[in-house]
């Protein structure tokens, strides 16, 4: 499951990457002109010692290539430095620039882990070319403090529904979170108005769906519920939208959703009694209107 | 296999007088800010995006004026070109040569990023960013802007505010 999941956030990255390679060279067209208009403030520059004027005016373009070399400690503290410089880090296309690079410099796949230590959740990402399955970076869970309405808030797992692009959508199917553990943030989202199934173990056979759109250059994440055939998709940061649909199985098959909604639905259909992963059909819905074209 | 020989035998000569006139005719002369003329193989100086784009244009016949570099830049960019023309050579001597070559005072760093920017050099870019990254890396926000000399335009609440929101970051 995790492999499948390294290899899709690699191809959403590849995607936005195209579209940021595109975005550059259009940039670089307009751009020759340009520098002569400020030559003489820059000659000026140029010939004088005093480094006080240098770089502060250091073109926004150069100053955004320099921040992608940077860790993200390093560029979160770079937020602090001038306002100049946190408008520069928090622009999108600086944010798709430095993801592309990171995916450039982490050739191999990482898989993801999660560890349920005494009090808490603790996340992993481990080398997986590697023989040894070194440790690439941990990171602990941010909802180990104790809920008020749980007795036991220890108990509490969050399911890995999917990872794109470093962010990973959890969920103990009654609520969501989006989480980016690189800058430890977390978003919780709406919780949705469907009442799953739970079996006589308590677990529930709803499945969700986690992916990056590329044509709205946004994320999508989607919920399905066996029972009811409902699936829902989340449009924005605050609405669900359902609608049902009821694929042609009998009662004996489950139907999970596939983490990718790069540009449909995939239900994978399993049977009950098949071990996990071993799928016996693969149906794909298109939904054009719901997916904000 | 007649055939075939005296086609080589004709071929080779036309091949090496073509390549043979290619390299001698195509020399360029770059123009820096404060007018000194530099006489540089077109091979050297296409590795600049920006005067290979103007080459391809056939704009190149005359001196390029590049009046946003000034000759000790555009004598040390046109150094690394020199030595970029065959990146194949030796990778382990590259890189010597580049760790080297990047050691500079921030005035000159600024500078040969300035001058690779605007005439877009790539790996010049590319490296002397690197150079500048590996100096933000570590530094807290008040040992950065002493370094590159940066006003801080932010209040002590919203500077403690990014701090605060950030925590992990900071303390690392």
């Amino acid at each position: 499951m995790a492999m499948t999941i390294t290899i899709l956030s690699a191809r959403a990255g590849s995607q936005s990457s195209n579209s940021a390679e595109n975005t550059s060279t259009t940039a670089k067209a307009i751009k020759w002109p340009r520098p002569l208009q400020y030559t003489v403030q820059e000659l000026g520059a140029m010939s004088d010692s005093n480094q006080s004027i240098r770089w502060g005016c250091l073109p926004d373009e150069i100053l955004s290539h320099i921040f992608t070399f940077l860790p993200i400690n390093s560029i979160i503290i770079c937020t602090s430095v001038s306002k100049t410089w946190k408008s520069l880090i928090k622009n999108p296309t600086f944010i798709t620039t430095h993801l592309h690079h990171s995916h450039n410099k982490i050739k191999n796949n990482l898989l993801l882990l999660r560890l349920s230590r005494i009090d808490k959740q603790v996340y992993t990402l481990q080398n997986e070319d590697d023989p040894d399955f070194t440790e690439y970076a941990s990171f602990d869970s941010p909802f180990h403090a104790p809920a008020p309405h749980l007795q036991h808030p220890h108990h509490i797992t969050y399911t890995v529904v999917g990872t794109c692009n470093g962010l990973l959508f959890l969920s103990d199917a009654n609520e969501f979170f989006l989480w980016n553990p690189c800058v430890r943030k977390f978003l919780q989202l709406p919780s949705l108005n469907v009442t799953f199934t739970f079996d006589t173990l308590g677990l529930s056979h709803a499945s969700f769906g986690f992916g990056f759109y590329p044509k709205s250059n946004d994320y999508k994440w989607s919920g399905f519920s066996p029972c009811c055939a409902v699936i829902s998709i989340m449009e924005s940061l605050d609405r669900w939208s359902m609608f049902t649909h009821s694929p042609q199985v009998n009662g004996e098959c489950l139907v999970l959703l596939l983490p990718c909604l790069l540009y449909a639905l995939y239900l994978i259909v399993s049977h009950r009694h098949l071990p996990m992963g071993h799928c016996i059909g693969l149906l794909s819905l298109i939904i054009p209107n719901s997916f904000g074209i | 296999a007649i055939q075939s020989s005296r086609f080589s035998c004709v071929g080779f000569p036309l091949a090496y007088i073509f390549l043979a006139c290619k390299k001698k005719s195509m020399a360029l002369k770059l123009k820096s800010s404060d007018n000194k003329i530099f006489e540089v193989e077109e091979l050297v100086a296409v590795q600049s995006e920006t005067i290979k784009s103007l080459v391809e244009d056939g704009c190149a016949n005359n001196v390029i004026p590049l009046p946003n570099v000034d000759s000790k830049t555009l004598e040390l960019v046109l150094d690394w070109c020199k030595n970029h023309v065959d990146v194949k050579l030796d990778e382990e001597k590259l890189k010597e040569y580049e760790d080297k070559f990047i050691e500079v005072d921030l005035a000159v760093l600024y500078d040969l990023l300035m001058a690779a920017n605007y005439l877009n050099i790539k790996d010049l870019l590319n490296r002397a960013s690197q150079k500048v990254a590996d100096m933000l890396k570590g530094k807290k926000p008040e040992q950065i802007r002493e370094t590159f000399n940066i006003v801080n335009d932010f209040s002590p609440e919203e500077e403690e505010e990014i701090r605060k929101e950030n925590l992990w970051a900071f303390e690392e």
